[in-house]
């Protein structure tokens, strides 16, 4: 039997971890990273030269075993857990060479912990290190070195044939720090408790500063310190080896970084490249999605054509169709979205976004760092949520998660979408500039100072003395990796298409039996007294279908008026109340739902398209359009505030561990979401 | 003449001598602000309360709070 073997990637942040990640699995990646800082294991299938394969872990990147952060625990936890499932055989330590002084701290406790490793130089293509420094340093940690390049691919078969070396020979090295008693006299010295009939190597030594944190934490703060320093002297003479004369960043990074950082410019310039996004959202993703759109009505056509009369056909052309569809056409949207993400990520421009907001963030009781949660979160506010690890203040952390939420998602982007339609005219300002488009990023404006209002009202209400930390590298600007700019934004719409896609198809057929069919006698009786009436009165056809009376007694219909009381008030019918209990789990199931019920009332014979099909709409007591000015923007702002997202929900009550917090979260949320809304609906209609 | 780093401005030079909190020291030493590191001030901005630093070819932000415990001696401009 083949023995499966776990191997590790280790390294500090921007060591060039993830991108070796993405060359060595491909796509045999099981969980997805996001754009922003890695803050959680991932995992893939790494093939082996000899046709094994071995699991492969891409841990979050830190500078050093003493963990103050969220996710510096989480990869201090892996390492020294020898009964966790991820606990490594072997370790790659990964080290950009163009900083190696910094990154042989880690390497030196990671060694020490005794768990075999290889070091892998990244960046060969633009950083090659010369063969005399690579034998220095493997001499130093008694291991192989060897440099690849994630970019162009080289040295990747090197480093595969080194690990699998490495671990069919099984063979642990011995630690740098093998002697016992180095460990114990320090744990003696300091006063720190320990079972001294334990061998105290480095791993029991960490292991006893942990358990000590809480009672004894400034003689763990001196440990940590005296551990670190001793290890520096140690390897100073090696860093001295290896630096080269050329200790400068090139001038032109300063230049750029003097103009980005700057108080007055670097707001300028991220402010339009906010601007570029939300237009290229809207303009470049319009040709995309009418071509997706007119895919899904010519589908829709041939399916009505070429399948016989059936409840079948029925099916696919009022339900299914038109709920996927619904959700499908705004994928090219959240492509452009996840991309540029990930290229402010990429090129290093966002850690500049962190400097440059921290001082901001920090008179909202938030943090530089908060800033990626609340960009990611125009995305999507799961990752969002999750990249607050970074954030080792509590209190601004706990902030940060319940403010995230209110930025506008991705998920969001398919119901402003639908709705700016009836509120905004598609007008171009100067040939260029979409008044739809500059509508959305005024609404991604709102939302973000919304947050920013409640986590003010927040950090007034939780107490905290914990100082605020930013300690922020700032890595080199880069030319992004295609291939992992690739990765990310198909990862992300791959989990957009999927998880809605699901969600919206299961839906769509609970949907269409529940709008198709309802109590019969009912039924018969209401459509009975509808043709009575258009006898005596014939212009009520123009107002009413026989399909929108069959619906209305349908079982949605039945269950939709039961709830029209509670949200009449905000302009809403019980055809959107139904679209608001069924996106309860997922906000971009409204509009697959809208379709769904609004197709299945629908007597026309050609499929239209969703926003021309809800124009048509009339209150039949009315005769008002139902889609006015007021109920769409009373419906785009309670999705603006509404927490209409179970994956949220369970996220928040993993990252703040209990039910509290998520709870507090919900209620508050839609309350928010209802007064919000029933003001907007009041005040313009 | 020691002072503490956030008393630099931008453009000025310094060296590290030691750090006055525990709790941030392990850490601005792991991220590679050893003692004795010569530090290069590309922008200090007192009233906003951000530091940004070059150590060699490293480049590191900080606030005013770690900023302030860093001790260091102020070194003519190269």
């Amino acid at each position: 039997m083949i023995r499966q073997y776990t191997i590790c990637l280790a390294g500090n942040p921007n060591s060039g971890k993830s991108s070796l990640f993405n060359a060595l699995t491909g796509m045999n990646q099981k969980i997805a990273n996001f754009p922003g800082v890695t803050v959680d294991k991932k995992s893939g299938k790494l093939f082996m030269p000899n046709g094994e394969s071995q699991t492969i872990i891409d841990l979050p990147g830190t500078y050093s075993m003493h963990a103050i952060t969220l996710d510096e625990r989480i990869f201090t936890n892996i390492i020294l857990d020898k009964d966790s499932d991820s606990h490594p055989d072997l370790i790659c330590y990964v080290i950009n060479p163009d900083q190696i002084d910094k990154q042989l701290l880690l390497a030196s406790q990671l060694k020490d912990l005794g768990i075999p490793m290889i070091i892998a130089l990244s960046m060969e293509d633009i950083h090659k290190v010369n063969p005399e420094k690579i034998t220095l340093i493997s001499n130093y940690f008694d291991c192989q070195v060897i440099q690849f390049s994630s970019r162009t691919g080289s040295g990747l078969t090197e480093l595969k044939l080194a690990l699998q070396s490495l671990l069919e020979s099984n063979v642990s090295k011995p630690n740098l720090n093998n002697g016992s008693k180095i460990f114990k006299d320090e744990l003696t010295v300091l006063g720190l408790p320990f079972d001294s009939d334990k061998t105290v190597n480095y791993s029991y030594f960490l292991e006893v500063l942990k358990s000590e944190k809480e009672h004894n934490s400034s003689a763990v703060l001196r440990a940590e310190v005296k551990d670190t320093m001793e290890r520096y002297d140690n390897i100073a003479g090696l860093i001295h080896q290896l630096r080269d004369g050329n200790q400068h960043i090139p001038p032109i990074q300063n230049r750029i970084d003097k103009i980005l950082i700057h108080p007055l410019y670097g707001m300028v310039i991220f402010s339009a490249i906010m601007f570029l996004i939300f237009q290229s959202i809207f303009s470049w993703a319009e040709v995309p999605m009418n071509l997706l759109e007119r895919g899904f009505v010519f589908f829709g056509e041939v399916v009505g054509t070429y399948l016989p009369e059936s409840w079948f056909r029925e099916l696919l052309t009022n339900g299914i169709l038109p709920g996927l569809s619904g959700i499908i056409v705004f994928v090219p949207q959240i492509f452009f979205l996840f991309l540029f993400i990930s290229i402010m990520e990429e090129s290093g421009y966002m850690s500049r976004v962190v400097y440059l907001f921290d001082f901001w963030m920090r008179k909202f009781g938030l943090n530089g760092r908060s800033t990626i949660a609340l960009i990611s979160g125009g995305a999507c506010a799961i990752p969002a949520i999750m990249s607050t690890r970074t954030i080792s203040n509590w209190k601004e952390r706990l902030i940060t998660i319940l403010v995230t939420p209110m930025i506008s998602c991705s998920a969001r982007l398919p119901v402003y979408s639908l709705l700016i339609v009836f509120i905004i005219p598609a007008n171009l300002y100067f040939g260029i500039v979409n008044a739809r488009g500059l509508a959305f990023l005024g609404i991604y404006i709102f939302s973000t100072l919304a947050a920013l209002f409640a986590a003010f009202v927040l950090s007034k209400i939780i107490k905290s003395k914990e100082k605020s930390q930013l300690m922020l590298e700032l890595p080199n600007y880069r030319m992004p990796i295609a291939k992992n700019v690739a990765f990310n934004v198909w990862d992300k719409v791959k989990a957009f298409i999927t998880e809605a896609g699901k969600v919206i198809f299961l839906i769509s057929i609970a949907l269409w039996f529940l709008t198709s069919y309802g109590p019969e006698k009912r039924r018969e009786a209401a459509l009975e007294a509808y043709k009575t009436e258009v006898k005596t009165n014939p212009t009520l056809v123009q107002h009413q279908s026989e399909s929108s009376v069959l619906l209305e007694n349908s079982f949605a219909g039945i269950a939709g008026q039961y709830i029209e009381p509670v949200i009449k008030p905000l302009g809403f019918d019980w055809k959107i109340g139904i679209s608001l209990i069924t996106s309860f789990a997922a906000r971009e199931v409204f509009v697959g739902t809208l379709a769904t019920i609004y197709s299945s009332q629908d007597d026309d014979e050609d499929t239209e398209r969703l926003s021309v099909l809800l124009s048509k709409q009339v209150n039949p007591q009315t005769g008002q359009k139902i889609f006015n000015v007021a109920t769409s923007a009373s419906l785009i702002m309670f999705y603006m505030f509404a927490l209409q997202c179970l994956s949220t929900v369970a996220v928040v009550k993993k990252e703040t561990n209990g039910w509290k917090w998520p709870i507090i979260q919900l209620v508050g949320y839609t309350a928010l979401a209802y007064i919000v809304s029933l003001i907007t609906f009041q005040i313009l209609s | 003449m020691t002072l503490k780093l956030s008393k630099l401005h931008s453009g000025d030079f310094c060296q590290i001598l030691s750090y006055e909190d525990d709790s941030i020291a392990t850490k601005l030493i792991s991220m590679g602000l050893f003692p004795q590191s010569e530090v290069y001030i590309l922008n200090a901005n007192h009233r906003k309360k951000v530091y940004f630093l070059i150590i060699g070819k490293l480049k590191i932000g900080l606030n005013d709070n770690e900023a302030s415990s860093i001790i260091v001696k102020k070194l003519e401009n190269k």
